[in-house]
């Protein structure tokens, strides 16, 4: 998990005048799984896209290593496939396209859907499901997965995401997704990315993270001197949000340091960029 | 992909096919309900041609409509091609499927009776190609088809204003305006029957800027707004469409090969050949440039060993006459027109004398009536004046009455012709009215006025009405040529024909001896047209009778009946081929071959 698989150098993205994506600079491993979070309008999607070519920079490149575009799977909550084929035919043309030898029906035998309908005819969360049945038996190296986790219902959701465990554990990919709500997700991702305004604002290892960030709760302002990010009231006090955290800066202070998981570190970022732009 | 391209392509071909046939099935039920005359033949071809260019502006904006209507486009972008080969991909099959149906035009065209409507070929495969290039550079617009589409024949507008604008600068350019097309006005019609190649190079040069842009901003297309493709297209089509435009200027200019060639047949059987800018004389297997001498049949007028003719400098409206001597070549000018005037129309001629109008201003389309008729003496160079007010003057004849001349025209005047005379000494006199173009032959004006034909005479008094016969004006509706040679006046017959449900029933001669009308049977004539001739003669040019474009043969009219001159069966008109009546002979042209026969007995000329 040594190799580069991704180096992006200066990316800036534009939609007409407003820049999306701001010199962003960062590398992806081979075979790490990367989780991206940020507000709404951060720029996630944005640069998802431009991991999957679906963007191209304005500035700035994303250069591959080792990489043919057949070995990209990207999936949004956009995308659809060509909807006048059956699902028949839309297996058939990505596996002609993709050089699938063998195409791996478990998912969509799972679910009993019928081959002949059309695409045009499935749901959101249906599409969703086939277009990672598609992308599964593409063996990709680079997995790009936008937000589609709230399209499915929770059985399906299941599945998807035993699917992608299932593909981290029997391969060497490389797992990009965009996520909301983490909690799915939560013990998938290696490493965590936040965005805002498009820039990254966290890049750290899951384990880093979870260790460098920290809740103090308190029903007493706290008066010593903290990287406090977000301080969120609550009807018994204040939580403070820490980050980056050290034990030295307690010592000896009284004060009630909570470890806290994925979903609630994202949520405090989220929280803390919200306030900070309404100040 | 290219698979799945080419079915699609095949499914929107069969639909379009299918409409269109169950189209043509519908006007064919109406016109038999009806009972209207139906030729199928010619509504298949004008309908398929209509059929095909709709196609081509179908196939082309709507090569990216599936991916737009159903969200695709994300997908196929991540499709592991290059965006040039996605586009190659899309665009090949429905270009294959344009040029075999362009095929199928063309089988069409060589099965049709008809000529091409409203176009040539060449010109046709121009716009239908070049639609299909320019509304493929707009189909990755995601915007409302029906504003795309208006865009796309708004850009399909300017690409032919662009290309009419350049073929129009360079035919000036070249071959000026002196050839008797109105080129000062800006229509296809008057630049394309020109020069080989200009459509080609046109239609290649203006519209690669598109094909070239489309891959040029497709290059970098991504899912964002299409604003960015447009952006990145008009980069780089505005500069390229302008370089077009510049080049295929320069590259017209420079090698523009006139396909425009006319003939003509001297007396004696001379033959010049004409390309508008250059004249040559065909002699001894070879072809000798004549500089400064431009014979054309209506400016050009024979007398003893020279031929006088009007002739323009290239790309410009100054004319002058000239003399060409047939004996040593020699090109001489006679008369030089003053500052700030020109010479237009026709010029007449009659024995030593030459009659032509010099117009003042710059322009050559001063089509307004007014001007000076000269009247110029070619051996003494004498000059008389004579101011004109009319419009499209046209003369038919010299009387010679007293050793004094008398020149007789007609001018269009409410509705009909006004006949009038003018002597030597300029004075201008209307005799009658006729509502055909009269004749002065064998001593005798023949004119048309109120269902009769009105013989008269000049003598020292004036002038008088001899007689006046009943006939039908459309039966001699060819008998009023009189060319410009005014000494043309020893015809003793004038021909007509009668039709009946479209086939010629009978001849119907006027009798200049004596004054009077007769028919006689056409035999086994159905199709075809009245000549006159040099040396008092008629002729008739026959169409096979099964085909209407097919020349039979060519008759001698005598007295009342038709001798046989030359038997031409087997040549078509066609876009290649032609057959005319020159001055004072017959061209066959068959392709590049062209083969030339010299009245009276049409021999055929070698050289």
């Amino acid at each position: 998990m040594d190799k580069n698989l991704i180096e992006i150098n200066g990316l800036n993205i534009y939609y007409g005048k407003k820049r999306a994506i701001k010199d962003v600079t960062l590398n992806f491993k081979k075979g790490e799984t990367v989780l991206i979070a940020g507000r709404n309008g951060a720029g996630k999607s944005t640069f998802l896209r431009a991991l999957g070519q679906l963007i191209l920079p304005d500035n700035g490149s994303v250069n591959y290593f080792d990489l043919s575009k057949k070995k990209i799977g990207i999936i949004t909550d956009k995308m659809s496939m060509f909807e006048d084929l059956t699902l028949e035919g839309g297996i058939r043309f990505h596996s002609e396209i993709f050089g699938i030898d063998e195409f791996d029906h478990t998912i969509l035998d799972h679910l009993g859907m019928d081959m002949k309908r059309k695409i045009s005819a499935l749901s959101s969360g249906e599409r969703a499901i086939y277009h990672l049945s598609l992308l599964i038996s593409q063996k990709p190296e680079l997995l790009l997965i936008d937000e589609v986790f709230y399209l499915v219902d929770p059985y399906i959701r299941d599945i998807f995401i035993e699917t992608l465990i299932g593909l981290l554990d029997g391969s060497n990919t490389t797992i990009i997704m965009v996520n909301h709500t983490f909690a799915e997700t939560g013990k998938i991702p290696e490493r965590v990315i936040i965005m805002d305004e498009g820039e990254i604002i966290i890049d750290e290892e899951r384990e880093t993270l979870l260790s460098k960030v920290k809740k103090i709760s308190s029903d007493m302002p706290v008066t010593i001197d903290l990287p406090v990010f977000f301080t969120r009231n609550t009807p018994f006090g204040s939580e403070y949000f820490i980050f980056p955290f050290e034990k030295e800066m307690v010592k000896d202070k009284n004060l009630y340091v909570e470890d806290i998981g994925l979903n609630d570190i994202i949520k405090a970022f989220l929280g803390g960029r919200y306030v900070n732009k309404r100040d | 992909m290219l698979i799945k391209e080419i079915k699609d392509t095949l499914i929107h071909t069969g639909f379009m096919l299918g409409t269109f046939v169950l189209f043509l099935a519908g006007l064919y039920i109406s016109f038999s309900i009806t009972g209207d005359d139906f030729d199928i033949s010619a509504y298949f071809q004008f309908f398929y041609q209509l059929f095909i260019f709709i196609f081509s502006f179908f196939m082309g904006i709507s090569l990216f409509s599936s991916e737009i209507r159903n969200n695709g486009f994300e997908y196929l972008l991540t499709l592991p091609l290059s965006r040039t080969k996605l586009l190659i991909f899309k665009i090949v099959p429905r270009l294959i499927m344009l040029i075999i149906l362009y095929g199928g035009y063309m089988v069409i065209l060589a099965l049709s009776t008809t000529k091409p409507f409203l176009i040539t070929p060449e010109l046709f495969n121009s716009l239908y190609f070049s639609l299909f290039f320019i509304s493929t550079s707009l189909s990755v617009l995601r915007g409302n088809f029906v504003a795309n589409s208006l865009v796309t024949m708004m850009l399909f507008l300017v690409y032919i204003v662009a290309a009419n604008l350049v073929a129009w600068m360079v035919a000036v350019k070249y071959y000026g305006v002196q050839v008797g097309f109105r080129l000062s006005v800006f229509t296809i019609d008057a630049i394309y029957p020109f020069s080989k190649g200009v459509v080609p190079v046109l239609a290649g040069l203006l519209s690669l800027p598109f094909i070239a842009s489309l891959f040029y901003g497709f290059k970098k297309y991504d899912i964002r707004s299409s604003k960015r493709y447009l952006k990145r297209f008009i980069t780089l089509f505005i500069p390229l469409f302008l370089t077009g435009i510049v080049l295929s200027y320069i590259l017209l200019n420079k090698n523009i090969q006139p396909n425009y060639e006319s003939y003509y047949i001297t007396k004696e059987g001379m033959v010049f050949k004409n390309s508008m800018v250059k004249t040559f004389l065909l002699e001894n297997g070879k072809e000798t440039e004549i500089e400064g001498f431009f014979p054309f049949w209506f400016r050009s007028y024979e007398w003893k060993d020279s031929i006088c003719s009007i002739t323009f400098k290239k790309g410009s409206y100054e004319g002058k006459v000239v003399r060409f001597n047939k004996r040593d070549r020699r090109v001489e000018d006679l008369y030089v027109p003053g500052e700030n005037k020109f010479l237009s129309g026709w010029m007449y001629g009659y024995k030593e004398h030459l009659l032509f109008t010099e117009k003042s201003g710059k322009r050559h389309l001063n089509r307004k009536g007014g001007g000076e008729l000269i009247l110029l003496n070619t051996e003494t160079a004498e000059i008389t004046r004579v101011k004109s007010l009319y419009k499209f003057v046209r003369f038919c004849g010299v009387a010679e009455v007293d050793n004094k001349r008398i020149w007789i025209g007609s001018y269009i005047n409410k509705g009909g012709l006004s006949v009038f005379t003018v002597d030597e000494t300029g004075k201008f006199q209307s005799i009658v009215r006729s509502s055909l173009g009269p004749v002065y032959s064998n001593g005798i004006l023949v004119t048309y006025n109120k269902g009769h034909f009105e013989f008269g005479k000049f003598s020292g008094s004036g002038y008088d009405i001899l007689k006046r016969l009943k006939a039908e004006r459309s039966d001699f509706y060819n008998h009023n040529f009189s060319g410009n040679d005014l000494n043309k006046s020893d015809f003793k017959y004038l021909y007509g024909r009668k039709y009946k449900d479209e086939k010629i029933e009978k001849f119907v001669m006027l009798d200049l001896n004596n004054l009077s009308i007769s028919t006689f049977d056409p035999g086994d004539i159905k199709r075809g047209f009245i000549r006159r001739g040099p040396y008092g003669s008629a002729y008739f040019t026959k169409f096979s009778n099964n085909d209407p474009v097919e020349l039979d043969k060519i008759y001698k009219f005598e007295g009342n009946s038709l001798v046989l001159l030359k038997d031409f069966k087997g040549v078509k008109y066609s876009l290649r081929n032609d057959f005319r009546h020159l001055k004072n002979g017959f061209i066959i042209r068959e392709g590049k071959k062209v083969r030339f026969y010299i009245y009276p007995d049409l021999k055929e000329l070698k050289f």
